[in-house]
């Protein structure tokens, strides 16, 4: 692993304060052994009970639990916290991804079902969820993206009715469900009533009657265990519908854009990671290129860079409490499409039968592609980009201010 | 051993590992088509018996040239690269297709996604690119390895593009994703122009 580690890429953020950059060499140190497991998750996804007990999976996912369910004296406690904000987070998953995405995404633990809990739900429901979440390996998921109605959660059709005696029944399909076929517990977002406060989320234990999940067979990043759910008359009881003492307009949906809109630079950072991880291998295993092509790989670069400084902007933003929708889905958009341009890029410059001959670039040229469709396809995100250009905002007009200038050069 | 195993006919909607395998039979009958850099690509009907690899999921097996396979360059060689080619573009037309079924059954408010005027552009923007690949002369086309390639890579951009408009379903493995994904690799394998300088 020493040729992987020599090529691990710099957290790189010149203004990044220096427990973040603390926090990603951390994370940069487990490059090598991700990406073994990582191979193996992409031969049997569900191996990854195998290794929840090694740091380089029990790590990534502590920053993401209330502080009284974290592992005590396991991790450095001002890493954990410092992986606990969107950038912190964002470049811990960067660092982790260019290991391998499919460790964190086929782990046990929060996912972003945890943060919607955190955002909406009363004490008892914290501790029952995060309590069994530490008291055991619990995988966990977020439904809300439906067959015919992709993420649009104004238009989501599973529903919530109300029987005699209290409580409801939940009826409905959800599909790309990261996990929802082996969780233990999730949240659903389903509709109470018409219209936009008429959508509630509500927290399943997948043991309910009437719960059903199947996986669905991807291409790539198959630790992130991609399901259908099915809900026939699941029962769910008055505590379980999340942040009921709160107003409508303050949970349900407010509680899905929350929590998406803090996640989604994640993905861009995912994307990121093995963007830079497909260059850094390609650098690695061909020593010199020629001029034209290392002219090519240094676009690829210059865009990964650029990427890589957007969405470490938009995750500092959110941490200071302003939420750029655009801009937040462009760089995942952005991010996205960089991804498979490098691993394609890669493929090519590595010459005839590359996807053969290094099977470890074969994976990540199925993966990446998952990261268009996560939280929200390209197209969806162009048009929060075009309304901002419509209100004057749009992302030329933006740009970083010198102190917040992050440098990800890649580290060679 | 590389002779090919007896493999169903091809059909409309036939797996690519099987055209894969329709290809072989017409570019050398009773053998398999090696790539110059050795391997051979075909359908784990076909090749039964090597062991499994990553892409043994998508019914494809990949195995080593032998003295008996159709090898190196020749004429062979050629039939079985333009096929590949017209098999990559055959099956970004049956995307197409189904790519304009599905989005009529999504909807967004009160309409259908292939109203849209954004996916509506899209998916004529990628018929006018095959159209356009189609007409490229074949004196053109199959000029030599690096023109094929070209051609190669045009079909790669057209079928990123066709699958991210299916949206999520265009990564499941069992649906175009699958395929495309295949005609990549088979691409990367048969189609791809020597490089030999690369590291001067």
């Amino acid at each position: 692993m020493n040729e992987l580690r020599e090529a691990a890429p710099s957290a790189g953020a010149d203004l990044l304060d220096e427990r973040i950059r603390e926090l990603a060499d951390h994370c940069a140190a487990m490059a090598g052994r991700l990406r073994e497991i990582g191979r193996r998750l992409d031969r049997d996804p569900d191996a990854i009970v195998e290794f929840l007990d090694e740091p380089q999976v029990r790590f990534p996912v502590q920053g993401m639990l209330p502080p009284q369910y974290r592992s005590v004296g396991e991790f450095p406690a001002r890493l954990v916290e410092a992986s606990s904000t969107v950038l912190g987070q964002v470049v811990a998953t960067e660092q982790v991804s260019y290991g391998d995405p499919n460790v964190l995404l086929a782990s046990p633990g929060p996912s972003l079902s945890g943060g919607v809990v955190q955002a909406l739900a009363d004490d008892a429901q914290r501790q029952r969820y995060f309590g069994r979440l530490s008291a055991a390996p619990t995988h966990t998921f977020f439904a809300l993206t439906e067959p015919g109605k992709g993420s649009a959660a104004l238009e989501l059709e599973t529903t919530l009715t109300p029987v005699p005696g209290g409580g409801w029944l939940l009826n409905g399909v959800k599909c790309y469900i990261g996990n929802g076929a082996r969780a233990q517990l999730g949240v659903v977002f389903c509709r109470r009533a018409p219209g936009p406060w008429g959508i509630e989320a509500v927290l399943l234990d997948t043991t309910a009657p009437g719960f059903s999940g199947e996986l669905l067979p991807t291409v790539g990043l198959r630790g992130a265990r991609i399901s259908r759910l099915r809900f026939q008359d699941v029962f769910v009881a008055p505590q379980d519908l999340l942040g009921a003492h709160r107003p409508p307009s303050r949970r349900g949906l407010y509680g899905a854009t929350y929590i998406l809109y803090r996640f989604r630079p994640g993905i861009a950072a995912m994307a990121i990671g093995c963007a830079q991880a497909a260059c850094d291998y390609l650098r690695t295993h061909r020593r010199s290129l020629p001029r034209r092509d290392g002219d090519r790989l240094d676009g690829i670069e210059d865009r990964i860079a650029a990427v890589r400084h957007r969405t470490y902007a938009v995750a500092a933003d959110i941490d200071a409490g302003t939420v750029d929708v655009a801009a937040i889905g462009a760089v995942k958009a952005r991010a996205a499409r960089v991804a498979e341009d490098a691993t394609r890029l890669v493929a090519e410059l590595l010459g005839p039968a590359s996807l053969l001959e290094h099977p470890w670039l074969e994976k990540v040229y199925r993966d990446v592609r998952a990261f268009e469709l996560m939280e929200g396809t390209t197209n969806l995100h162009a048009l929060a980009v075009f309304q901002s250009l419509l209100r004057g905002t749009g992302p030329t007009d933006r740009p970083l201010a010198p102190e917040r200038a992050v440098d990800g050069a890649p580290r060679h | 051993m590389n002779r090919a195993a007896p493999v169903p006919p091809p059909a409309a909607a036939t797996p690519y590992a099987f055209v894969l395998d329709s290809l072989h039979g017409r570019a050398a009958p009773g053998r398999l088509v090696a790539s110059p850099t050795g391997h051979v690509l075909a359908s784990t009907v076909a090749l039964p018996g090597v062991p499994p690899g990553p892409l043994t999921r998508f019914g494809l097996a990949v195995t080593d040239a032998t003295p008996e396979s159709a090898f190196g360059e020749g004429p062979a060689a050629d039939r079985f690269a333009a096929g590949l080619l017209d098999a990559h573009r055959e099956l970004l037309h049956a995307t197409l297709g189904h790519a304009l079924r599905h989005l009529e059954g999504r909807t967004s408010g009160d309409t259908t996604l292939l109203a849209k005027q954004l996916v509506a552009g899209q998916l004529a923007d990628i018929a006018l690119r095959l159209a356009e690949d189609a007409a490229v002369p074949q004196i053109r086309r199959h000029a030599d390895r690096a023109a094929r390639w070209r051609c190669h890579l045009r079909l790669v951009g057209i079928g990123r593009d066709l699958l991210r408009l299916l949206g999520a379903s265009g990564f499941l493995a069992d649906g175009p994703a699958g395929d495309l994904h295949l005609a990549e690799v088979a691409g990367n394998v048969y189609l791809h122009p020597d490089t030999e300088d690369a590291d001067e």
